[in-house]
């Protein structure tokens, strides 16, 4: 199943990784956001299945705040990603119940397995697509 | 002078009212804004709500003493920063005062105390507190900046760890391609050790056994092969090892798995291999990654590479030895380091 991902990364290089793994592993990126606005603008424009955030976004951006918006509108789950990933912002995260939390420097291999998670996850449950967008 | 202390509020605790209002008076008098209480439950209140610097508490208080009010004061995190000042006309004895200050007391004085001696004290107590907030603002703000150095420096690792790999996908050539691979393989391996550190509240060594399982899986996923024809199974002791110690063994790790993932198939069946981590008493650890392939033949082969030297040259690093054994069964390296004297990190220290 091809699943449509979100990356929400102010790193430019990290971004593009991402985006590297996601496709070779078979799934499609609709967008790369820098920052918050920019991740609920390509979330309403394309209904992603899931989304990558990373924690800290430009200018003082929050991917706590992202992956709950993207939660609470659109039944979003998201794969957060952190360079502090300690047990303070572990706690933070947690009640967002996202599907993985990922530390960076993080490997490939780790973030395949996470898609699958993620990807499980979907299948469980509804999918929910909307008609423009689906097949 | 007056305009500076006006501001500075002090609380003043004491059932009786004349004293109460005496203690006032002369607080008032040297500029003070001071807020009154006469009972301990009443004062740890207006503690909790208006954190004065300092508090003027007599010991013998109806309800809680002010002996145990102040040790609850000192307990609290959000109010041990207050300065103590513990007074009493009746509880003046030798082991009264001692008691007071064993609860935490800053200091104590008998009644009646002299005005310009109360003055005094309490403008001695707020010197102490003003250093050690500004202390603690320093230390609060030396941790942030560890913590950002420390995402900074992940960070950055993430951005050559991706590079690298982006780059990797360019290169058509499948030998050069590999041995590309290889290199992104060494500097993952280097850079996942500070994917650790940080994580928990000991900032200076890595938890091996989650370190290598991860490592592991991250070189099987990554391996050329069908993940599904090899098993490799991680067994290591909890122990924690400092980063310039970590690395290495990192590094042995990730050259010694990567070739037995390359080279350890057996001709039919499933490839097995084995990497532990164990103590060797009394201070020794002993690393071992066993397979079940063909044997040294075509390893060692390989080994005389760039491979084979980085591990010899860490080995000689981490002061430790190493020996090979091969048998049809397979092939086995078993590397054995002196276990150095970690010393604990302790925050409060």
């Amino acid at each position: 199943m091809e699943a449509r991902i979100l990356i929400v990364e102010d790193e430019a290089l990290i971004a593009l990784h991402l985006e590297q793994i996601v496709s070779d592993a078979g799934h499609r990126v609709v967008g790369i956001a820098f920052d918050p606005a920019e991740a609920a603008a390509l979330a309403a424009k394309h209904r992603p299945d899931f989304a990558f955030v990373d924690m800290r976004l430009r200018h003082g951006g929050s991917g706590l705040d992202v992956a709950r918006h993207l939660r609470d509108m659109y039944g979003m789950s998201s794969i957060l990603v952190s360079g502090n990933l300690d047990v303070r912002s572990a706690e933070a995260a947690a009640s967002l119940m996202p599907v993985a939390m990922i530390g960076k420097p993080f490997m490939p291999s780790t973030i395949l397995g996470a898609i699958d998670l993620a990807v499980r996850r979907l299948d469980g449950s509804t999918r929910r697509r909307s008609g423009l967008f689906g097949a | 002078m007056k305009m500076q202390t006006a501001q500075t509020r002090i609380l003043a605790v004491d059932d009786n009212e004349a004293a109460l209002y005496a203690t006032s008076r002369v607080l008032k008098k040297a500029g003070f804004a001071v807020i009154e209480a006469t009972t301990g439950e009443q004062a740890l209140e207006i503690i909790r709500r208006e954190r004065p610097p300092v508090v003027v508490l007599d010991v013998n208080l109806p309800g809680i003493s002010g002996i145990e009010v102040c040790r609850r004061i000192k307990q609290d995190p959000d109010t041990r920063s207050t300065m103590v000042l513990q007074t009493s006309a009746t509880s003046t004895a030798v082991h009264d005062r001692v008691e007071a200050l064993v609860a935490g007391a800053d200091t104590f004085l008998i009644e009646p105390v002299e005005q310009e001696e109360l003055e005094a004290v309490v403008r001695a107590l707020l010197r102490l507190h003003k250093s050690e907030s500004t202390l603690r603002a320093t230390l609060a703000e030396r941790n942030l900046l560890l913590r950002e150095i420390n995402h900074r420096i992940k960070n950055s690792l993430q951005l050559v760890t991706s590079i690298l790999n982006l780059q990797s996908q360019e290169f058509t050539d499948p030998q050069a391609r590999q041995r590309f691979q290889h290199a992104v393989s060494r500097v993952m391996a280097i850079a996942s050790v500070h994917e650790r550190l940080y994580q928990d509240e000991d900032p200076l060594t890595v938890a091996m056994d989650e370190y290598i399982s991860g490592l592991c899986a991250g070189l099987t996923n990554a391996s050329i092969l069908d993940p599904s024809r090899t098993n490799i199974s991680v067994e290591v002791e909890p122990v924690r090892l400092p980063t310039e110690v970590a690395v290495p063994v990192a590094l042995i790790v990730n050259e010694l798995v990567t070739n037995a993932l390359k080279y350890a198939q057996p001709p039919e069946g499933r490839g097995a291999i084995k990497v532990s981590l164990v103590r060797l008493p009394p201070d020794e650890l002993k690393l071992t990654i066993a397979d079940n392939g063909k044997g040294a033949a075509t390893e060692t082969k390989e080994q005389s590479g760039l491979g084979r030297r980085l591990v010899n040259t860490f080995v000689r690093q981490l002061a430790g030895r190493v020996a090979t054994h091969s048998s049809a069964n397979g092939y086995e390296v078993v590397i054995v380091f002196p276990e150095q004297a970690v010393t604990a990190w302790r925050p409060e220290s």
